[in-house]
């Protein structure tokens, strides 16, 4: 059967050949014009026959200034790693061989979640190596295979084009945006600056630990007069101190169905790794230790609690390929597995849907046991279109009835989460291009009370 | 193991065999076009050519045109085609002009000579070699014919046989001539000549004595006399049309359906919308008819959530007091209907029941004051 397949393929020359080009069309048409007129004066089958046989074959002679496989040298250029919605470039290198200039234009084999446009009119010139390139955008994150290379070159004449493939394996990792985290990174402060936190808020209490010696104003506390470096200097000096370093925090990555839901850009789950990602990025850089959980119906990837920014690294290979997964998840499963790798008191993030986490009461049990150890907070999108339809005109019976099913629903997760909080159990939900915002935001206000 | 090179030799031998045979065996039977006098298949017509031959008729078969001179002549035309050239037909009704008599035995004879026809359904009705009646003016013929065509004829031609679906054969007089149409080539045959009473009719309608020779007009059966060749049928620019059309075509779509670049598979299904779970529970709560007070219910509770977190009144309140504590505020409503619309909210969450025109001007109101509250 394989065999006959690539037979078949042999036989329609799948990927390679020569095709006539609108020219040759034009230029045909024109001919059958021309004998159209001849015909008022002068018709025989042997003089249609002879010049047809004629005019095709004077335009095929263009067939053999076309160029050879071998005679060209084509490689692709491009970075193993993208990041998504970053554009990035491939350049197609195309040494001519031979001693005549080409016209080419090209179709890569790229996944089809790379926006782009092809050149579509380049020169190749003489002996000469050419560079073409041409943007992508990447759409979706995962590992992609990138094969074949598809090429038309069209002599001066420009009456036939041969079609020739060349295979060119490369693999492209598609990694999630880093551009919040890089936000974070370039200035902190700057970042989180409309959400009024401080980074490092001092606390005047025995809070946190030492960190610097700097003169006294007016204000501070007596109490952490350091008298010893003010006698020394001849001048007030007070202790500060900040949060401590080397905290431990757990974040839970929800891949189940509900986290397919299709928001303005990309899904709930692009939202949830860039906020993920954004976060490990905030807490690695504070020096506190990070472990990342994904999970469905099963543990999809696990990485154990690290530090240093070289963690980061390992964290965006492990996650960067996860994919929705058309089941529900399995909270329990991904609790237990978080507390079996995880001894020390952490901050356990959960990244999940509020909707499906509300609609059931048994996660509130083991939920209330992990409270014990560690500190849970969980992290939603806010639903635009459930919003949307508590707020839209009741114009007739279905649209009232969803409105009316929408308000319950509302009122019911304000209920479960206010019910929730009480029990220690925060839940919070950020519209989806404030989330990774707010979970920082979150995770550096619990370091500045102290709470972990 | 019998090697390659031996399978591809015996194949080939093989094929070899099988064309030697093909052609060194030419023994094929003598083919017998239908209607020749010289015929004695069962479509030929050897039969009564023979018979009248041998009752001293002066008979004869001819394979070109005849002359358009008045001779006397008896000429058969049985089963000619549809003549493309058109010259051909006319010159056969010059032959008829000039005082001859053609007899023409054709099975459709439409639009030869301008005879029109028409179809007589109930033929089908029939039985396969189920004998039927015909009459010729006063006789009675039984005769095989199950030919669906009857000939229409106009008030000036002479009915020969009929049936009662119509006429069978008719004689027209053209010029000083005569043209016999009949529509049971069959009967000529061979095979159905001495059958049922097809002699006794054709003998009967064709008038043998009268004629000076009986002549078989062979012309367009052996060889394609009358129809034009397929190549000089049209116009020279419309062959050249086709022609280069053909190529033309193949090269547009040569250049057209070339793939260029990677198969593209079809996307999977994967986009999913967060209000799914929501509109499937309102189209069932809306199937039962019997959820608009529950519905209302949810929205007025949803109000009242609204209500409180902006003014601060809380749930226990009555509407009549929650309205009225808000009357000053809302401005697209007036004062005196914030009294008539709290009784309707405190009736309407008694209510057992509501019905679809009710349940839609509630909501309307209720959503009135939402974005009212929502606005400030």
């Amino acid at each position: 059967m394989k065999r006959f397949k690539s037979l078949w393929d042999r036989l329609l020359f799948r990927d390679k050949g020569i095709i006539p080009t609108k020219k040759l069309l034009l230029l045909y048409s024109l001919f059958i014009l021309a004998i159209l007129v001849l015909s008022v004066w002068q018709f025989s089958w042997l003089f249609l026959a002879l010049t047809t046989i004629l005019a095709i074959s004077l335009l095929t002679i263009d067939i053999f200034l076309l160029p050879k496989k071998e005679e060209m040298i084509v490689e692709r250029m491009l970075e193993s790693e993208m990041e998504r919605y970053q554009k990035e470039t491939v350049s197609i290198s195309i040494q001519n061989l031979t001693s005549d200039n080409y016209m080419v234009r090209l179709k890569d084999g790229i996944p089809e979640t790379f926006q782009t446009i092809f050149p579509s009119s380049q020169p190749v010139a003489s002996e000469h190596k050419t560079m073409i390139t041409y943007d992508v955008f990447p759409q979706r994150r995962g590992k992609f295979l990138i094969d074949s290379l598809y090429l038309r070159f069209k002599s001066k004449l420009g009456l036939w084009e041969r079609q020739i493939t060349y295979n060119l394996p490369t693999e492209v990792k598609v990694i999630p945006n880093l551009s919040e985290a890089k936000r974070y990174l370039a200035s902190a402060q700057n970042y989180l600056l409309h959400e009024g936190i401080k980074i490092r808020k001092m606390r005047s209490g025995g809070v946190g630990e030492f960190s610097k010696v700097r003169s006294y104003v007016v204000g501070d506390d007596p109490r952490k007069i350091n008298w010893r470096q003010s006698a020394k200097l001849q001048e007030m000096m007070t202790n500060e101190y900040e949060p401590e370093h080397g905290k431990y925090v757990t974040i839970l990555i929800d891949c189940g169905r509900m986290m397919g839901v299709e928001l303005k850009e990309g899904n709930r789950l692009e939202k949830t790794i860039e906020a993920a990602i954004t976060l490990a990025t905030a807490a690695l850089h504070n020096g506190d230790h990070i472990a990342v959980i994904a999970f469905s119906k099963e543990i999809k990837a696990v990485v154990p609690a690290g530090r240093g920014l070289e963690h980061l690294d390992i964290i965006l290979q492990t996650i960067y390929a996860i994919q929705v997964d058309a089941q529900e998840s399995n909270y329990a499963l991904a609790l237990q597995h978080a507390q079996s790798i995880q001894h020390k008191r952490s901050m356990m993030l959960l990244f999940s849907d509020v909707q499906t986490f509300v609609n059931e009461d048994h996660h509130l049990f083991y939920l209330k046991k992990l409270r014990k150890k560690h500190l849970f907070v969980m992290m939603g999108i806010e639903d635009q279109l459930l919003h949307q339809k508590i707020k839209m005109k009741p114009s007739n019976a279905i649209l009232a009835m969803e409105k009316s099913v929408a308000q319950k629903q509302y009122l019911h997760q304000k209920q479960v989460m206010k019910k929730w909080e009480k029990h220690g159990l925060p839940m919070l939900e950020a519209p989806a291009d404030r989330l990774a915002v707010t979970t920082v935001s979150h995770y550096i206000e619990t370091l500045n009370r102290g709470m972990l | 193991m019998l090697s390659k090179r031996t399978w591809i030799v015996a194949v080939v031998f093989f094929l070899l065999l099988i064309l030697v045979s093909v052609f060194s065996n030419n023994n094929t039977p003598k083919p017998y076009p239908p209607y020749l006098v010289d015929s004695p298949a069962p479509l030929g017509v050897k039969g009564l050519y023979t018979y009248l031959d041998q009752n001293n008729y002066q008979v004869d078969d001819s394979d070109v045109l005849p002359n358009t001179e008045k001779t006397g002549e008896l000429r058969f035309l049985i089963e000619p085609p549809i003549y493309s050239d058109n010259s051909v037909e006319q010159h056969y009704l010059e032959y008829i002009e000039a005082g001859n008599t053609l007899i023409l035995a054709k099975q459709n004879p439409d639009s030869l000579f301008g005879i029109e026809t028409e179809y007589a359904m109930e033929t089908f009705l029939m039985e396969e070699d189920e004998v039927s009646e015909i009459s010729h003016q006063f006789e009675t013929f039984e005769v095989l014919h199950q030919n669906p065509y009857r000939i229409i004829s106009d008030e000036n031609d002479q009915i020969l046989l009929e049936d009662e679906l119509g006429p069978i054969g008719i004689e027209r007089k053209i010029g000083k001539g005569s043209l016999i149409i009949l529509s049971a080539p069959d009967w000529f045959t061979n095979d159905q000549i001495t059958r049922h009473q097809h002699l006794n009719a054709l003998c009967e309608v064709i008038p043998f004595q009268e004629a000076e020779t009986i002549i078989f007009d062979e012309y367009s059966l052996t060889a394609s006399g009358g129809t034009v060749s397929k190549f000089e049928l049209y116009p020279d620019w419309a062959y050249i049309l086709l022609v280069q059309g053909t190529i033309l075509a193949i090269f547009i779509l040569w250049h057209q359906g070339k793939r260029f670049g990677p198969i593209i598979p079809v996307r999977e299904e994967t986009v999913r919308l967060s209000d799914e779970r929501l509109k499937a529970l309102a189209i069932w709560q809306l199937k039962g008819g019997k959820n608009f007070q529950p519905s209302l219910e949810n929205q007025l509770e949803y109000l009242k959530e609204v209500i409180r977190s902006r003014y601060g009144i809380p749930y226990h309140k009555s509407w009549q007091d929650r309205l009225k504590s808000m009357e000053g505020r809302m401005t697209s409503i007036p004062a005196k209907k914030i009294h008539s619309i709290a009784a309707g909210f405190e009736t309407i969450s008694q209510q057992e029941s509501l019905n679809k025109q009710e349940y839609l001007k509630w909501s309307e109101i209720i959503d009135k004051i939402r974005q009212e509250v929502e606005a400030e």
